[in-house]
């Protein structure tokens, strides 16, 4: 088992430094000079000069690539262009509130996706397979900040239930968990429509397999059918589902942040962009790789514990 | 033939009439908005500003005065534009890489295809977001980024497939009686591989319609004062209390928008794979 994990766990590094070395060629991919545009037309050609050696913009593309990924290793990602502070720094500040937002937009998602798929596959083509599926296509439409802002007019504007803006302290858990409700909502609907669809199709499939018909004829009670032989079968695309998620969900984050004015990575990443604050963009894009190779991993792992063939591939 | 045999059984289920429908609704606001929108989208009249639905101004006005039902129904132009072109465009890319790779195949090829699988892990907002922070926001650099983060869905799509029709015998023959590579890749593995690929292109046009509004949104894409569904939402949310039928407009266009494509992509995926019929019950 250890093995496998080591295996998988080096299996990533290759992804990372994709990424990697994406991020440090970024600002050469831009038509023109980076530093001209990052500090306007009148900014005098000393400084623009001094920019470009601060970016490192004016050693060649490789040396800028090793050197880049080099610091990378080494935990330096740069100073802020807007701030001066490390770009590190300034994701660790706000990486919690991110992670806080995924997660809950996991739970979400798989707390309504999954029992609304089970219910659906029971009893496939009846209302509430019906309704599920409909619901789950208007999931699957619906965008995310449209979601965001009918939430915050519904339940902040309307009905005054929860606060619509910031993300609150790790001080006060009841007010961070309150204003965590409705970001959570709209992040993770679009997750519950996707994995809805999936339990109902992995269940389905399962559900006619001989094992099933086994083990119903040998006289277990539905509910342990349904529970132990069918759902932990359909667990393994499922969890891919579910992973493969969690990526789409940190884009979602992107938007939802802005919207719920929260602080956090994707908050972070537009500012940047919208500051034209380069470091910082490519710290977050690899910040951002990090938690999609980690989440891969845990999916990797999770499925060697459910599916013993796994391990012994 | 094929095309009237698809497009009976597209007519067979309500849920595509109404998908189909939905999708020429949009078409033809975008292409008659001249003739179809009551006002000017740009025309301002501040005595006019945060006007309620009335009979006057059907979904209202905003904070300018200008009328929220001619801005959607000239929005669908910069959606479509964009949507369509990208999708298009990322179709073209995506499956010359997927063909090449899986025709070729050998170590390049997948190696190749371990970048595209890289990519493919980075939703692709965030993908377009990198472009567009290096790009001047505009349609062209728009229709790039969100072109070049679906590529990646196409090349492994057309990649697998042309794995399964690689090893078939009408290439083998045609590589035998002496066709170019080129010819094979184009005439012999490209229809071949289609229909899959034009299922994903009718699914992909509803995320790349909502990456764009999120991108505006944003404040990232499309800049104002262009009437565009994602620029309304970013430009009503300041008046969510007072005036939400902006916000509510905007978004509804978007959601019916994806709405109509994902149904239509649905019920082409059921025609053209019949496996999916079996799983999805319909």
């Amino acid at each position: 088992m250890i093995q496998y994990i080591l295996r998988r766990t080096l299996s990533l590094l290759p992804f990372l430094l994709v990424v990697a070395v994406f991020a440090s060629t970024l600002l050469r991919i831009m038509p023109g000079s980076p530093a001209r545009r990052i500090l306007g037309e009148y900014a005098t050609e000393e400084a623009v000069a001094q920019l470009e050696h601060e970016l490192g913009l004016d050693k060649p593309l490789v040396t800028q690539i090793v050197s880049t990924l080099w610091n990378y290793i080494h935990g330096d990602f740069g100073i802020s262009l807007r701030n001066r502070r490390p770009v590190l720094k300034e994701i660790i500040d706000q990486l919690p509130f991110t992670v806080e937002l995924a997660i809950a937009g996991i739970i979400v998602a798989c707390f309504i996706g999954i029992p609304a798929g089970f219910v659906a596959a029971l009893k496939p083509n009846s209302f509430w397979d019906f309704l599920c599926r409909v619901i789950a296509l208007l999931g699957i439409s619906m965008p995310v900040f449209w979601l965001g802002l009918l939430l915050i007019f519904g339940f902040c504007v309307r009905l005054r239930w929860f606060p619509s803006i910031g993300a609150g302290t790790h001080s006060d858990l009841g007010d961070l968990l309150q204003r965590l409700v409705l970001p959570s909502l709209a992040i993770g609907a679009n997750g519950a429509a996707i994995i809805m669809r999936m339990t109902r199709s992995c269940l389905l499939e399962t559900l006619s397999e001989d094992y099933i018909r086994t083990a119903y004829s040998k006289g277990l009670p539905s509910v342990r059918v349904y529970i132990i032989h069918a759902m932990r079968n359909a667990a393994i695309p499922l969890l891919t589902i579910i992973g493969l998620n969690f990526g789409y969900l940190l884009g979602g984050a992107v938007v939802t942040e802005t919207i719920f004015s929260r602080p956090g990575i994707g908050k972070l990443i537009i500012d940047a962009v919208l500051w034209r604050d380069y470091p910082v963009v490519q710290g977050c894009l690899l910040i951002f790789a990090i938690g999609i190779a980690l989440t891969n991993l845990l999916v990797d792992i999770s499925y060697a514990f459910l599916d013993p063939r796994v391990r012994l591939e | 033939m094929m095309l009237k045999r698809i497009q009976a059984l597209l007519l067979r289920s309500p849920g595509n009439i109404v998908g189909l429908l939905i999708i020429s609704g949009v078409l033809l606001c975008a292409i008659l908005a001249d003739f179809v929108a009551p006002y000017d989208p740009l025309e301002t009249n501040l005595r006019h500003r945060l006007q309620p639905p009335s009979k006057v101004h059907l979904l209202g006005t905003d904070s300018f005065g200008r009328d929220i039902l001619s801005r959607i129904i000239y929005g669908a132009r910069p959606s479509l534009l964009i949507g369509v072109n990208a999708v298009i465009f990322a179709l073209l890319l995506g499956s010359a890489i997927g063909i090449v790779a899986g025709y070729f195949g050998g170590n390049y090829g997948y190696l190749l295809m371990r970048i595209v699988e890289i990519l493919m892990c980075f939703p692709s907002i965030l993908i377009a977001i990198a472009i567009v922070a290096v790009l001047e926001p505009g349609v062209m650099q728009l229709i790039i980024a969100i072109a070049v983060a679906n590529v990646p869905s196409f090349a492994r799509l057309a990649f697998a497939s042309t794995l399964t029709i690689r090893e078939r015998e009408f290439v083998l023959a045609a590589e035998a009686s002496g066709s170019s590579r080129l010819r094979i890749m184009v005439k012999h593995v490209l229809p071949n591989i289609i229909s899959p690929l034009l299922v994903m292109g009718t699914l992909q046009l509803g995320s790349a319609i909502v990456t764009e509004a999120g991108l505006s949104f944003l404040g990232i894409g499309i800049q104002p004062p262009t009437p565009t569904w994602g620029l309304m939402l970013n430009e009503g949310k300041p008046y969510l209390r007072d005036a939400p039928w902006i916000t509510i407009s905007a978004g509804g266009a978007i959601l019916l928008t994806v709405l109509g494509f994902n149904l239509v992509g649905d019920g082409l995926r059921d025609i053209l794979d019949p496996r999916y019929k079996l799983i999805r019950g319909g």
